[in-house]
Order: structure tokens, then sequence, then C-alpha cells
């Protein structure tokens, strides 16, 4: 089998030099980042009527500090052109000095989130463009860089058979030298940033691929491979461990596939405090939705591998920076096929923790994989925390659409915490609740997986099912199924997986002080 | 103000409404000290469950003022006859008999919520005997949210406008005793609070060939009679006069006369508005955007909203509110005809603001959109609450067991979570996230009434189109499509309507002071 896979972006990634500096550049492209000032004011809009007629000057500020010439500069082409600072980003050639322009909002978004917006629009104007060397001019240009990794990345594959690594697209150059203007002692930071870009890449490469070429055997040898260059440790079960384990809950769903199902365990330990933290990740490497077959959406159904991927992602970047706590990732993977040897509606499994489930529904299959995880990570760690992210349900995903993730807990300090590290991270969160009220009793089992009177909330059902895995430990499940692709929030990339969740996992892990 | 209770406060009323209205009028509520022998008690239990013990627990009963003897005897033979303390247990003992209600064991709900579950199972029971008296015992749940919880068990539903209906009687107790020591100012406010749930609740379960706007409008004004309240009611050409162009377009398809109702209830501080607007589509068949059959069984209960805000407006004409509240309600059936709106008309609004309606069955935000604007415009509101069955999206989002809110001001819904909090109602705030904002912008007008499918999150870009309505005046939107009928929540009755959202409403304008500041 070949899974020796190069992540194309991740090679440049890794090498490109990225350095403070502290002098505009005849020979590079000045990426500025803007905003409309008086951003349409809220309350406007009743008064809108009446002042429709009179055209206001467009105002644009600048989000970095630049020396009065380019200011004044800067200021009478954007006056001359008309710009109005907001959607298009605009180049400009001043004193024998490039820049593009490129707006952003800091309106109602955290920081981080408005910055890397800069990056990636000018990314996508980078595109069309020619461009060695860059120098980034804004006050956060850590973030900047940050967005404009994600907004280089791209992906085409290679026909499914081969999967050589592509070559880059023709039309792309990737710059061959960045810079950050004005900012100083970055060093540590700017690794540190690397390192996150990185791992953003290397889980959204994992989240793109094509399912009938990253099937779970095969993630777990590129895992495998990527935990040995990182010195990470990595344990592997297959479908002879799971069942000596007794994991009956994931087996029923991998039951249905051509390939074994895949438990992988990372561990990285702590520098700083003896906390332990398990994150579980769910691995659909595709979801038929089994013999409960979906009848629409199927085609994002490769991105049902999203938790995992996003575990991986965070457990690759502590790897090359450490935590504070120990951190142990747990990823299931397999696919959710339909086949003569598929799981049936009304079949009864057992799980790890020796509870029976009745399957009342074959496509909410990631919280059966997700509930012997839970389970096994519960016992045979004893974390402080444990975190599960999965791309869970559609009523998560239609509740809060594809501008922030959901997310459900059983103890208000773990709430709060997370909250605190999404906010830092400029990664959304609501959290949502689990009423007293709901019930996952069933008739014929201990449990049941879906409520079969109540399908509508759905999301919440299933963080009361998971709950159940988790006994007493902290707990947070993150529901990804609206964000894991094509997000929509400010700072992430329009197309494709984004690996979210990660940013928070690193802001969370790496400054856990419960 | 009318501080005292007069037997026939809702007036002609009572003939179309349900015979239990009849009943909370009159039946007679009083506190004792004493055990009745000719009465049921009704006592909480709750049973102590030491996880990995076997031994069953006897369960405790929660009433302080019990005879010590009594309750030792009581808890005797419950241990005799083994009654594992859950549901209800009607017990014997000499002449006296006892109904044990367990009380719920779940954790993160308030005792007041709880008592009132009591009350609900209670009245459960109690509908296969026959007692003339009941005595509620107070202890760690009040005798008053029992009493609250029982009301809403007892009251049932048939109608009286048809004369089969006329003279049946329902067996509903004669006298409530409480086994505590209570106010009799609190009692009857507690009397007043039941027959505004009551009151609200018949509204929603009333069919909808009989319940239409005009009748709302008549029973309402009728209801209103010879209390302090102020109304006012407005039919198509008053609101086309007044550039309703939102509203009107929900009615274009109906036969009958659409309405707005305008209730005013002076307060302590009478310089001070709140502004409560409520949800009224006494049918939502969709329009030409027609509902599905199995969507469309529930959709007498689209008005509750409404129902809601005329409840807690009657309420506060017995309790004095701390400033001024404005009740509004928008009547309307929303029905497809010849005459309807279609899918991509476009229409004003009272602000000036063009709507385009790409859904003719998201049409609850064109009602309150101009609710909201007349709102503004005329009473300069500190707060405003809208409450509406709004977006079937709120139920993926926060199920049938609580509702949501969303809000332009944090301050302002962080007083009205507390204040449901205290009221045993429970919401539940989702974000409006900005990316949101631009998604309810029209191509062809400013704003358009639904988003692109791909967008999703309908309570949320609901909430964005209404916040274009209310400028910067403190706002927060309940959506309570989960809750307004056969909710899930503990002490609300399952099956129905639940009048959810007056017991918010009617604490928030009772508890108000300080102004929000505007963000």
């Amino acid at each position: 089998m070949k899974s020796s896979f190069a992540f194309p972006v991740y090679d440049w990634l890794e090498h490109v030099p990225v350095h403070a500096v502290r002098d505009f550049n005849p020979q590079a492209l000045h990426i500025l980042g803007c905003q409309a000032e008086a951003d349409d004011a809220k309350g406007a809009e009743l008064g809108a009527k009446q002042t429709a007629g009179q055209a206001k000057k467009p105002q644009v500020k600048f989000l970095a500090t630049l020396p009065d010439r380019f200011n004044h500069a800067l200021q009478t082409e954007i006056g001359a052109c008309g710009w109005h600072g907001k959607r298009d980003s605009l180049h400009v050639v001043v004193e024998g000095f490039r820049f593009l322009l490129v707006p952003t909002s800091l309106r109602n978004t955290t920081a981080s989130q408005a910055f890397r917006q800069v990056g990636l629009l000018a990314a996508r104007r980078l595109e069309k463009m020619n461009v060695a060397n860059l120098v980034i001019c804004a006050d956060r240009g850590i973030d900047v860089f940050d967005g404009l990794v994600m907004g280089l990345y791209r992906l085409k594959f290679d026909t499914p058979s081969s999967f050589a690594p592509p070559p880059p697209p023709p039309n792309l150059t990737l710059p061959s030298d960045i810079g950050i203007l004005g900012a100083e002692d970055i060093e540590q930071e700017l690794a540190q940033r690397r390192a996150l870009a990185l791992s953003i890449t290397y889980a959204r490469t994992l989240q793109d691929l094509p399912p009938n070429w990253l099937h779970a055997p095969r993630l777990a040898n590129i895992v495998q491979e990527m935990s040995r260059k990182q010195n990470l440790n990595c344990e592997v079960y297959g479908q002879a461990k799971l069942e000596e384990l007794g994991m009956g809950a994931f087996l029923a769903v991998a039951q249905g596939e051509q390939h074994e199902p895949r438990m992988l365990v990372l561990k990285v330990q702590g520098k700083a405090s003896d906390k332990k933290i398990a994150l579980v990740g769910k691995g659909i490497t595709f979801d038929t939705g089994g013999m409960n077959l979906k009848r629409r959406n199927m085609e994002e159904m490769k991105y049902d591998m999203s938790g995992a991927a996003a575990v991986l992602g965070a457990m690759h970047y502590f790897a090359q920076v450490q935590p504070d706590a120990t951190v142990i990732g747990i990823v299931g993977a397999t696919e959710n096929a339909i086949s003569s040897k598929a799981m049936r509606p009304s079949d009864i499994v057992t799980a790890y923790n020796g509870k029976s489930i009745e399957i009342l529904d074959t496509d909410a299959e990631g919280r059966l994989l997700l509930a012997d995880l839970l389970a096994y990570a519960a016992k045979n760690f004893q974390p402080d925390l444990v975190i599960d992210i999965a791309t869970l349900t559609g009523a998560v995903a239609y509740a809060l659409g594809r501008v922030g993730a959901g997310f459900y807990s059983n103890s208000e300090s773990a709430a709060k915490i997370l909250l605190q590290a999404s906010v830092q991270a400029g990664e959304p969160f609501c959290r949502l609740p689990i009423w007293d009220e709901v019930q996952v009793d069933s008739k014929h089992a201990d449990w049941k997986n879906i409520d079969e009177t109540n399908t509508e909330s759905d999301g919440m059902f299933a963080a009361s099912f998971l709950q159940k895995f988790v006994e007493k430990t902290d707990w947070l499940h993150l529901d990804i199924a609206g964000t894991a692709a094509d997000c929509q929030a400010v700072g992430y990339p329009r197309k494709g997986g984004c690996a979210y969740g990660i940013r928070t996992f690193v802001e969370l892990c790496s400054t856990a002080s419960f | 103000m009318a501080d005292t209770i007069s037997a026939n406060t809702l007036g002609k009323v009572l003939d179309e409404l349900p015979p239990s209205l009849r009943w909370i009028e009159g039946v007679k509520i009083n506190t004792t000290t004493e055990l009745n022998p000719d009465a049921l008690h009704i006592v909480a239990t709750e049973t102590s469950s030491d996880e990995g013990s076997n031994t069953s627990a006897v369960p405790t009963l929660l009433a302080d003022m019990l005879p010590t003897a009594v309750s030792e005897s009581i808890s005797a033979d419950l241990q005799a006859c083994g009654w594992n303390g859950s549901g209800s247990y009607l017990h014997h003992m000499g002449k006296q008999s006892f109904l044990l209600v367990a009380a719920s064991t779940h954790k993160n709900i308030s005792d007041a919520r709880k008592a009132r579950q009591i009350g609900i199972d209670a009245a459960k029971a109690i509908t296969k005997f026959k007692y003339k008296q009941l005595v509620i015992c107070t202890g760690k749940y009040e005798a008053l949210d029992i009493f609250d919880g029982l009301v809403m068990g007892l009251y049932r539903l048939k109608f009286n406008h048809t004369p089969a209906h006329k003279d049946k009687k329902e067996e509903l107790p004669k006298a409530i005793e409480l086994l505590a020591k209570c106010d009799t100012a609190d009692v009857e406010k507690r009397r007043s609070l039941a027959r505004a749930v009551m009151f609200t609740r018949s509204l929603q379960d009333s069919p909808p060939n009989w319940m239409h706007s005009e009748k709302l409008a008549e029973v309402v004004e009728q209801a209103c009679a010879g209390l302090p309240i102020k109304f006012k009611s407005f039919g198509r050409e008053q609101m086309q006069e007044m550039g309703m162009g939102s509203f009107l377009a929900v009615a274009a398809g109906s036969s009958k006369d659409p309405k707005m109702l305008v209730m005013e209830v002076e307060g302590h501080d009478s310089s001070r508005n709140i502004a409560l607007v409520g949800k009224g589509v006494t049918f939502d068949t969709g329009g030409i955007s027609l509902k599905p059959s199995n969507a469309m069984m529930d959709m007498k209960y689209d008005m509750s909203g409404a129902a809601a805000v005329i409840g807690t407006m009657l309420h506060l004409a017995h309790e004095k509110p701390a400033v001024n509240v404005v009740g509004l309600v928008g009547a309307v059936e929303n029905m497809p005809s010849s005459m309807a709106v279609r899918p991509s008309d476009i229409v004003t609004a009272m602000n000036g603001m063009s709507v385009e309606i790409l859904n003719t069955d998201a049409e609850g935000r064109l009602v309150l959109a101009d609710l909201l604007c007349y709102a503004c415009k005329h009473y300069d509101p500190r707060l405003i609450i809208d409450i509406a069955t709004l977006t079937g999206a709120v139920l993926m989002a926060v199920g049938s067991c609580g509702a949501a809110l969303m809000t332009n001001n944090q301050k302002a819904a962080d007083y009205v979570l507390n204040t449901a909090d205290e009221a045993g109602e429970p919401i539940w705030q989702l974000p409006m996230w900005d990316e949101f904002k631009k998604e309810v912008k029209g191509e062809y007008s400013d704003l358009k009434n639904i988003t692109s499918p791909g967008v999703r999150a309908g309570s949320i870009t609901a909430a964005c189109f209404l916040e274009k309505f209310v400028g910067d005046t403190p706002w927060v939107h309940l959506d309570v499509a989960g809750t307004a009928y056969d909710s899930k929540a503990t002490g609300f009755p399952n099956k129905g309507s639940t009048a959810f959202g007056l017991r918010t409403m009617k604490t928030a304008c009772n508890v108000f002071s300080e102004d929000f500041p505007k963000q």
C-alpha cells in the first residue's frame, strides 16, 4: 500500500524564510491591512433612507503604523480612485513601493480573525500575481501570516490510482521570502505560529484527501510516518485488538466496510503540569449513512473525519511545541459503508463500558464510535478533562450555520475554559444546552443512539448520549458539523477543510490552568 | 387599579372560553393550618438516591406543617407497602387522604419548576377521583408554586361555543386550601397569574376556524373591559395609512381583517415604557410557499407569542408593573389565495425599508417588523421583548425543553435571562454572529425575508432580520417555536399549550428598574 504522501504547501511552509523586517522594500509587495471607518454604524439603518442622497466620502484607516509620507500618498491614491475599503483589495504603487491594500473589519469579531482575514484576502489576490517577496504591514503581522498560509494552501490531486505528490499549480508561485514589518522579538512566537500553520496544513490535507484513497489503514500509516518524523508516541490498534478490547459500538460501524478500522492513540508529555487532557476525534473517512442511506449532501461526507484531523493536527503541533499539560490524542478511523455485512437499524451492540446500545439509525454512527473512545479514554487515562470533536449532527450545522461551532459540556468550569480558549484562538464556539429532561433510555437495551420521536434536537440528544460514556469526568463535546469544511466565519478559508478546532485545542492545552 | 378580584373579570368572554376559566375565577383559595378530613392532601416527596446501596430508601415527605405524628405514621405505612417513591401514590389513613407526589430528581431545574411539575402530576392523578376539596402542603416546595402547576394540570380544553358543550360540567375541585403561611395578596396575585396563564392557553388551543384575527380582537377587547388596560385595535385600512406594508403582505391572502392590538398598562413609574410584541398568526398555512401537511397540523399555535403577550397584559392589570407596559399583537392568518403575497414580491415596511419576500412561510418576521417599528416610533421603549413561534430551526439548537433568546444588547439579555430563571422558564441565548448580518440584505431590495439556503442558522438569521427594525433600542427576541406547545420542559404541561414566556415577561415588567445603556 502506497502511503507516503508529500503534503504540498507543507514542504514550502517548512522552509520559506519568515522574519521581522525594519524597512520597506522596493522589490517586495507590501500587504497592508485596512479598515473602512464608521463601518456602517449600528442603528444607522433606521435613518438610512434620509441620508441616502448625500454621498459620504469614504474613509479608510490603516491597521499599521506607516511613515507620514506613505500615509499621505496612499490616502491621496485612495481618495483619487474612491476606494471604500471594503470587499476587494486595491493594488497601489507609491514612490516606487508596491502596496496591496486589503480590507477587513474589526467590528464584532476577534482581532486574530480580522487580521487572518487580511492574509486570506491577500492570498486570493496573489493567485493572479507573481510575487517572490512579501512584506506584511499590519499590527498583528503574525496573524496576517497565519491567514496568508491558509489562503495559499492548494490541493489538487493527481489521478486517484497513483496519488503522486502533485506539482504546484503552474499559475501559482509561492512567495520565497516573507517579512513582517516593525515586529521585534518575534522569533519564538513566529516559530510557534509556523508550527501551527504546518499542523493546520497537515490537518486540512487529511480532510481534503478523497475517501477512495484515504481509508482507515492508510490514514493510520500516514500518521505513523508523521509520528516517527516528529518523535511522537503513537500506538495503532486494528480489528483484532478492538475486538479484544470489546469495542462493540465502534466495530458495529466498521463492519460494513471493505477495509479494517483503526484506533490511534498518540501521547505528548506535558512540561509544566501533571494534568492530563484527552482529545478524542471522530474519523469516519466516508459516511454513506449505512442502511439509513443519506439522501442528500453525501458529497461532503469525506469531511466526516474532520474531528480526527483536528486531533491529529493538534498532536502534530504539540510534538513541536510542548504543551503545559499532558495531551493524549485518540482517533477512531473507519468508513460507514453500506454492504451486506453492515449494521441494521435495531441491531443491539455492547459498548466498551459494557452497556448495550440499540442502533435505531445507522447514520448516527459517529456517537457509536465516540462512545467507545470516550469510555476507553476515561478508563485507561483518567484524564482531568476529555474533549471530543466531531462532525456529529446536522442539527447543529443547521442551528448555527457555518460561522461557528456548537459545544456541550457537563462542567461549568470546563465550558468557561473552552470559551476563553476559543476567543483567544479566534475560533467561534457557542455553548448549547443539554436539558435534564433529555432521555437516552431504550426499550430494548440500556441506551439508544437516536430519539426516534424527536429527531430535530439530535445535536442535544447526541451530546446527552455521549455524556453517559464519560460518567463523571469533566467533558466537552465539540460539534463541528457546520464549520469543518466551507466555513464562513471571518478568518477562515471559504472552501474545503479548515482544521476547525485545532486553534482552540492549542490555546487550551498550552495554557490549561484548571 | 382593580385591587379586588371580581368574580367576573373576564366578563362575556367566559361564555365562549373553556369552563376551567370560570372555575379559576370562582374557586375558593384559603390558607389553613389544619388538616381537612374531607379533602385530599397533596404532599411532595423525595427519595434520596444513594448510588450503590441496594436498600430501598423510604421517600421523605416535604410538608412543614404536617403534624409529626401524621407524617411518621404515613412514613411507617410507606415503608410497609414499599412504594419506591416514583410517580404519585394515593394513601388513605383513617379518614384522611394523602396524595404523595414524587418531586423531579433532575439536578439543574429550579425548585419553582419542580413544584409546578408536582402540581401538574397531582392534577393528572386526581382526575381519577372525585375530591371536592384539595389541600396543598408547603415544604421544600412552595404551596403557591404547586398550586400554579395544579391549575395548569387541571385546565381542560372543551369549548363552550358549540351548543353540545354548553352545559357540560367539569369536575373540578370547589375549594383549594394551602397548608402554608401565605399573604392573601400573594394568593390573589397567584390566582391572577393562573387566570392569565389559563386565558393564554385557551387562546392558543382554540381552533383556528373560530379564533381568527377578528375574533381574537373581539375576545381581547372583552377581556380588557373593566380592567385598567387601554385597548386599541387597528384594521387593514388604518395599517395601510400607517404604511405597514410588511404586515399587510402577510394579511393579503386572508379573508379576515388583520388586527393590530395595542394594550397599555400604566406602571408605578409612568415616564418610561417597556414594549412586549407578540406574533399572532392565528393559522399558518405557509401561504403560497405552502407547508407540507405534517408540518401544518400544529399551526394554530403560531399565535402563541401573541397569546403570551395578551396574558401578560391581563396579569399586569392586577399587579401593577414597575414602568408602563405596552403590549402589541399582530393578529393575522397566513393563507394562500389569488390575493396572497407571492415569493419574490417586494413590499415596504413602516420604516421605509423595502423587503423582498422570498418565502411566504417566513411570515412571522414580516408581522413583527412593522410592530417593532410601531413600538419604537410611538413608545420609545427602554426595552422591547418580542416573542414568537418564529423558526423550526430553534428546535435543532435548543430542542423543546427551553426557548432561545437573541439580542442586540447583552445587558438587556442578561436581565431577561435572570428574570426567566426567577420565573422558572428555561431560556438559552444564541449568538447573533456578525457574519450572518449581511445575509438578510436583499439583491433587489433593502432586505430579504430568508437567506440563501446554504447559510442555515434559521433562528439567528431571523433575528438578524428583526434587528433591522429596532434601531439601537435594547431588544430581546424570544423564539418559542419549540416550547409554546407540546414542550418537554419540567414544570410545563407537555401536551398542547404552555403559555411559555408569560412568566418571564411578567417578571421582567414587575422588577424593571434601570435602563440599559444603548449598544
